[in-house]
């Protein structure tokens, strides 16, 4: 009877054990081995010398700051673009709206690596638009190449599709009748949109923006294919720590990527935590 | 005197892509009146109160609302009020919000606002429910705030479409009762659309019966119940015994209409009796006929005398024919 009950007990541990010591292998082990590993000096000792490096050298200071950028501009207009196209989407009931709500999240079916040079051959200084233009005797140097902008662009055509659909989705839970309501209540446009389907959807937009922000932080194949030298993204720099040899430098950027990505972790959690008064409902 | 024609549609078509749709519809509804259609799902009737509102255009005729054509107005420059299904207030705005919405529009000073939600609230009887949101609030009190939130906009026509369908039974009539009282006292005019004919009987001064995109009847309930103008008409207000005559037409006659009488009589209908069933304070018998079967009400009275397998002869004291 003892041996039954205690077997009872322990029986759902052992069902998740494989997969927390899998976690822990890869997972657990490695994070704390980067977190102590990051305070390990390359003359001896322990210390804060791995972080202040990011922090007081120039060059390392400007890509933290030029990584932020790139990532706010990114987060700013894919989800500014994908709320119109997600706004488009759900109000417009034409032939092309429907067309592109079927298009629209075709990007996500193309591998990053085959989409960046793809969009490289086209927009580079002797590209695809190039070579149109001097048909037309025209010279069009697009000066997308190694810099944020061409970066820029290509964040957007990997999250605009992933944004317009968490949008999509959240306005799709708007009901027409509530449309209805306030048009019928003499509200135009500019008024529901305002008054009705922003702050019906504020949370999805924040939700979605840190989603952009997480992913795009890290981001590696696109300022590695379109990037230059000088500044770089974050994801370039700890690369090339790594190849240097300069494992403890690696660890330290490492954990402040983790911790920025963090920011945007903690904004996700309180969005999805703060239900509005009207959200609770009875009791 | 000839009571003013507050709303007129006149030979109004609207056609979806798939066919559906209505045609020819012309009704005229006063100053006042209480205008139900009725008719089963897809028969149109929230097509024309969705054209009434201005969600829907029209394909050809007109709509006038006190003299003036509002055929190619938005909804939001309709002076027309709906209440709809549900899913009716805005979820995120309290009861107050919800109702100041409209006069904010309008720009109506704050404090006009205040008193004039407040006696909205009142009319429908959820004073003191101002800060509470629509998800704190049971299906019935939604919808009362709805139909205040739709008065105070001040419409020329309040619009209803299936406002109680999603209550439950015993809310709905009382309602049904609630809403009859408010327009009775406001004295404005509606156009309610229901598929429940009991509710359309209620409510309404006139019944407009519609079946696949066309007007069947327009009347007052009781003409539509006792002189039903087709055999569909006939069939949807009430119950009603349909009996095929040799020459194909149908001999229509409703259960209340029919006096049993124990044994064979003389120039009578007679049956076997199926079956006889207690729904309260009257007894539905049903006989058979031939190969048909015929319901008839009785008092509990005259049911004690009648047995299933009874021979009984059936008189019919009111009766209308249908041609084939």
């Amino acid at each position: 009877m003892m041996k039954e009950k205690v077997f009872g007990k322990i029986f759902p541990y052992l069902l998740i054990l494989p997969s927390l010591v899998i976690l822990a292998g890869v997972v657990f082990y490695p994070i704390a081995a980067s977190l102590l590993r990051s305070f390990e000096l390359e003359e001896g000792g322990l210390g804060l010398d791995n972080y202040l490096y990011f922090f007081t050298d120039k060059i390392q200071r400007d890509n933290i700051i030029y990584t932020l950028q790139v990532v706010m501009i990114t987060v700013l207009l894919a989800v500014g673009v994908s709320y119109f196209l997600a706004l488009y989407l759900r109000f417009s009931n034409t032939w092309t709206s429907r067309l592109i709500g079927r298009l629209y999240l075709l990007p996500r079916f193309i591998p990053g690596l085959v989409a960046v040079n793809g969009m490289i051959t086209v927009i580079r200084d002797s590209g695809l638009i190039n070579r149109i233009s001097r048909l037309f005797g025209l010279e069009i140097k697009l000066g997308l190449m190694y810099n944020s902008k061409g970066i820029i662009l290509m964040n957007l055509w990997f999250n605009i599709p992933f944004a317009t659909m968490l949008l999509a989705a959240a306005l799709s839970k708007i009901q027409n009748s509530s449309i209805e309501a306030a048009r019928d209540s003499g509200a135009g446009k500019l008024q529901i949109l305002r008054t009705m389907i922003l702050p019906l959807t504020y949370r999805d937009i924040f939700i979605t923006a840190t989603f952009v922000f997480m992913s795009n932080l890290g981001s590696f194949t696109t300022p590695y294919l379109m990037g230059g030298n000088n500044p770089q993204m974050l994801g370039i720099s700890l690369y090339s720590q790594f190849n240097n040899g300069h494992y403890e430098r690696a660890a330290a950027l490492s954990v402040i990527m983790f911790l920025l990505s963090l920011l945007s972790a903690v904004v996700y959690v309180y969005t999805n935590m703060k239900k509005s008064e009207w959200e609770k409902g009875n009791g | 005197m000839e009571k003013k024609i507050k709303l007129k549609i006149a030979d109004m078509k609207k056609h979806y892509k798939n066919g559906d749709g209505v045609d020819g519809i012309n009704i005229d509804v006063h100053e006042g009146e209480f205008v139900t259609m009725l008719g089963p799902s897809g028969c149109g009737k929230s097509t024309i109160l969705r054209t009434l509102g201005g969600f829907l255009s029209v394909d050809s005729g007109d709509i006038l609302i006190d003299g003036v054509s509002v055929k190619s107005l938005p909804p939001e420059k309709r002076p027309t009020a709906m209440v709809f299904q549900s899913y009716n207030l805005w979820p995120h705005m309290t009861v107050y919000e919800n109702l100041a919405f409209g006069l904010e529009i309008k720009k109506i000073p704050k404090n006009d606002i205040k008193a004039e939600v407040e006696r909205g609230l009142a009319l429908v009887n959820m004073s003191g429910f101002e800060k509470k949101y629509p998800g704190q609030l049971s299906g019935g009190q939604q919808q009362r705030v709805a139909i205040a939130r739709a008065l105070l906009l001040k419409p020329s026509v309040l619009l209803l479409d299936e406002p109680f369908s999603a209550l439950d039974a015993k809310i709905r009539s009382q309602m049904r009762e609630e809403l009859k009282k408010i327009q009775e006292e406001l004295n404005i005019t509606v156009v309610f659309v229901t598929h429940d004919q009991e509710e359309a009987m209620a409510l309404s001064h006139r019944i407009v019966v519609m079946n696949k995109g066309v007007i069947e009847q327009i009347g007052t309930p009781e003409e539509i119940y006792d002189r039903p103008a087709s055999q569909f008409v006939a069939s949807f207000i009430g119950e009603m015994n349909f009996l095929i005559q040799n020459d194909g037409s149908a001999m229509a006659v409703r259960p209340e209409d029919i006096v049993i009488t124990k044994g064979e009589v003389e120039g009578q209908i007679c049956g076997r009796v199926r079956t006889a069933m207690v729904l309260g304070h009257y007894v539905e018998i049903n006989v058979e006929v031939g190969n048909q079967v015929m319901k008839a009400y009785v008092t509990r009275a005259i049911a004690e005398e009648i047995k299933p397998r009874d021979v009984v002869s059936l008189l019919f004291t009111k009766t209308c024919k249908y041609c084939a």
